[in-house]
């Protein structure tokens, strides 16, 4: 045993601790033999007792549901003890450099290598979340590359740890974190936590997305130096800006979405992400990679970025691997006469225009997918979309055609909720999205055009809302049921006047 | 009667307030109390208001043709928001509301204040705007869900 070696007799009985391996914001990392099996182990020792009772009994449920946590990419827990004023936790060793020391030495993950081992890392987060349990901490040095067999591998560490940060404030929160991995744990940690509100699995996926970014292009997201400035970055009213080669990447809105400061319009889970993930094509990974020649002052600008309108995925030598595009001056101009816009200026007009982007869509692909987070809206640009709803065994209920000029999705824009229809193109189309972090960060800063619109989408809900209300009172008098475009009311237009609408009312009513 | 801080303090908005947003609106919040099932306002009145319920129920209730009782639709308890869609657009109510068993205390907000505050530029306004919207959007959700239930039965064959 080494002789600054922590003396504890119940670890001294179970484990022989060989060496100091690390020393992060919890406390020491000892490199231990398991006496029964011979077996190389970590061990974590955690000196502080956490302020509050509630911590640490939150801190033995999850140490135990995490010794239940049987995933590949997950370093798994396997003895935990809580003592009078310690704790220590033993996972299992893992050989391998974690992402941190890998991102120092070779500066960036490729992007294939990067979406395989970040997916795996959304793998892990999906099936502990799965549990209820939040990891608290992702950050690069908290995910080891190991070999475990002919290529590489993430493996996710300290599952059940970050339980005793909670309920500490920021600025102790600063200074355990202080000495070694300075700043390194604020740096990835969700605005909410940094308050010292508990953390939610949505903590987990924002800072999932900030590793991400940072292992595509080997900055970090939240770049400022010193606590202050790392406080101002992450709790201050500016959204996460993504660098200028995601900006108009397909995987722009997930993430946008996923590094939403504020937590109840962070609608995206693990499952989501990995989905959007695996979706990339070849072209679509590749592009994932910092530009070469980036834009002169490090400001993206649509002139430098922007393809020739119309260009469309997979159309020949030259065309864009993107079908995500930010918006043209002729795009700016359709927007004067889309009713949602009228009202607002030009100016106001402008600024909500750089909250979108333009989106072009094949026949019949899906645009929404029902059941999926959402968050963003669309204005339709060319063509038509169909609002439908899938029915197991038939085909789709198609509940309203949207043209020209139309919204939709917009109930999402307000109050991010899972779709409740599917939207597909009825052939080749364009859409107008608005982007929901980007529009809720304008309304968090007060912006006039904002609220007007906001207005205006409130207006329109109303609208919808009396139509619902409307059709219901139909259905109680026994009236005809009438045809109607709106999307809610659409969908049992053609629902005969005998159905059980006992059970519609019971269903509408909510408890209490 | 104007409100005071017992009724802030129970209705959740408030306290995202800053404090001149809470002065502000207070001066145009009105504390009424309404006994159990005396109506506050009925379906087809022009909506010149909404409710923040601070303690007790409010039922929505419609008209179920002649000869039969209004149907309930829904219910709603504190730090709720009633008669929100007039507050917007101004139309006639689409339901009679209604205090609950054991009364309900409200904080009214005119609709003429409303507007006044919105077009001023307060900030209050602007969250209101939000709240209210959001509220909205969950019920459409809500009731997207349910029609979506029945569109299932319907095809098949329930």
């Amino acid at each position: 045993m080494v002789t600054d070696a922590p003396v504890d007799p119940t670890l001294d009985a179970r484990y022989s601790v060989e060496e100091e391996i690390g020393r992060g914001g919890y406390g020491a990392v000892y490199r231990a033999r398991q006496r029964a099996t011979g077996q190389y182990v970590a061990v974590k020792m955690v000196p502080e007792q956490p302020r509050h009772a509630r911590a640490w009994e939150r801190f033995g449920r999850e140490a135990r549901l995490c010794g239940a946590l049987h995933h590949p990419h997950i370093v798994r827990l396997i003895d935990a003890h809580q003592g009078e004023a310690t704790a220590w936790l033993v996972f299992e060793w893992v050989p391998g450099r974690d992402l941190a020391q890998v991102l120092a030495r070779e500066g960036r993950l490729e992007p294939a290598a990067a979406v395989r081992l970040m997916g795996q890392v959304l793998d892990a987060l999906a099936a502990a979340h799965a549990l209820g349990i939040v990891h608290r901490d992702i950050k690069p040095a908290n995910i080891m590359i190991a070999r475990t067999g002919a290529r590489q591998n993430a493996q996710v560490l300290d599952f059940g740890i970050g339980t005793l940060a909670e309920g500490r404030d920021t600025l102790e929160f600063a200074r355990i974190t202080g000495t070694g991995d300075a700043l390194g744990t604020p740096a990835y940690a969700a605005p909410e936590q940094l308050r010292g509100e508990a953390a939610t699995q949505r903590a987990d996926i924002y800072a999932w997305a900030l590793t991400f970014v940072e292992c595509v292009t080997g900055e970090r997201v939240i770049s400022a130096r010193t606590m202050p400035h790392v406080l101002l970055q992450q709790l201050g009213p500016q959204p996460i800006e993504l660098p200028p080669s995601l900006r108009v990447h397909r995987l722009a809105p997930v993430l946008r979405r996923a590094l939403h400061k504020d937590p109840s319009r962070r609608a995206v889970t693990a499952e989501s992400l990995l989905r959007a993930l695996d979706s990339l094509g070849p072209a679509e990974i590749a592009a994932l990679a910092p530009q070469p020649k980036p834009p002169t002052d490090g400001v993206w600008s649509e002139a430098t970025l922007a393809p020739p309108t119309g260009s469309r995925s997979g159309e020949g030598p030259g065309a864009s691997a993107e079908p995500w595009q930010p918006l043209t001056a002729d795009d700016r101009a359709f927007l004067v006469r889309v009713p949602l816009m009228r009202r607002l200026t030009p100016t106001e007009r402008d600024r909500i225009a750089e909250a979108m982007h333009r989106r072009a869509l094949e026949a019949d692909e899906v645009l929404v997918e029902l059941g999926e987070d959402g968050v963003d809206a669309f204005i339709v640009r060319k063509g038509e979309l169909t609002l439908e709803l899938p029915l197991e065994g038939h085909e789709p209920r198609v509940v309203a055609r949207m043209g020209p000029g139309t919204v939709v999705g917009e109930v999402c824009l307000v109050e991010p909720a899972p779709r409740t229809l599917r939207i597909r193109a009825a052939g080749p189309a364009e859409v107008l999205v608005i982007d929901g972090p980007r529009f809720g960060a304008l309304c968090d800063a007060d912006d006039p055009g904002v609220h007007k619109l906001m207005r205006f989408i409130a207006l329109t809900l109303c609208d919808r809302l009396r139509q619902t209300t409307g059709r219901l009172q139909s259905a109680l008098r026994g009236d005809a049921p009438s045809a109607s475009a709106d999307t809610v009311t659409g969908l049992v237009a053609p629902i005969a006047t005998d159905r059980p609408w006992d059970r519609l009312k019971r269903l509408f009513v909510r408890s209490g | 009667m104007p409100i005071d801080a017992t009724v802030q303090a129970a209705l959740p908005f408030f306290t995202r307030l800053s404090a001149t947003q809470r002065r502000a609106l207070s001066q145009v919040l009105a504390d009424r109390r309404f006994a159990p099932g005396v109506v506050i306002f009925e379906e087809g009145d022009p909506g010149l208001s909404c409710g923040f319920i601070v303690s007790g129920t409010v039922h929505a209730e419609v008209d179920a043709g002649p000869d039969r009782p209004r149907e309930r639709i829904n219910s709603m308890g504190p730090g709720e928001i009633f008669g929100e869609i007039a507050l917007l657009d101004g139309g006639h109510r689409s339901a009679t509301c209604v205090a609950g068993e054991d009364g309900a205390r409200v904080a009214m907000l005119a609709r003429a204040d409303f507007g006044q505050l919105f077009e001023a530029g307060n900030p209050f306004a602007f969250s209101m705007v939000r709240l209210v919207a959001r509220q909205l959007a969950r019920r459409l959700q809500h009731a997207a869900r349910v029609w979506s239930e029945v569109a299932r039965a319907d095809a098949d064959g329930d």
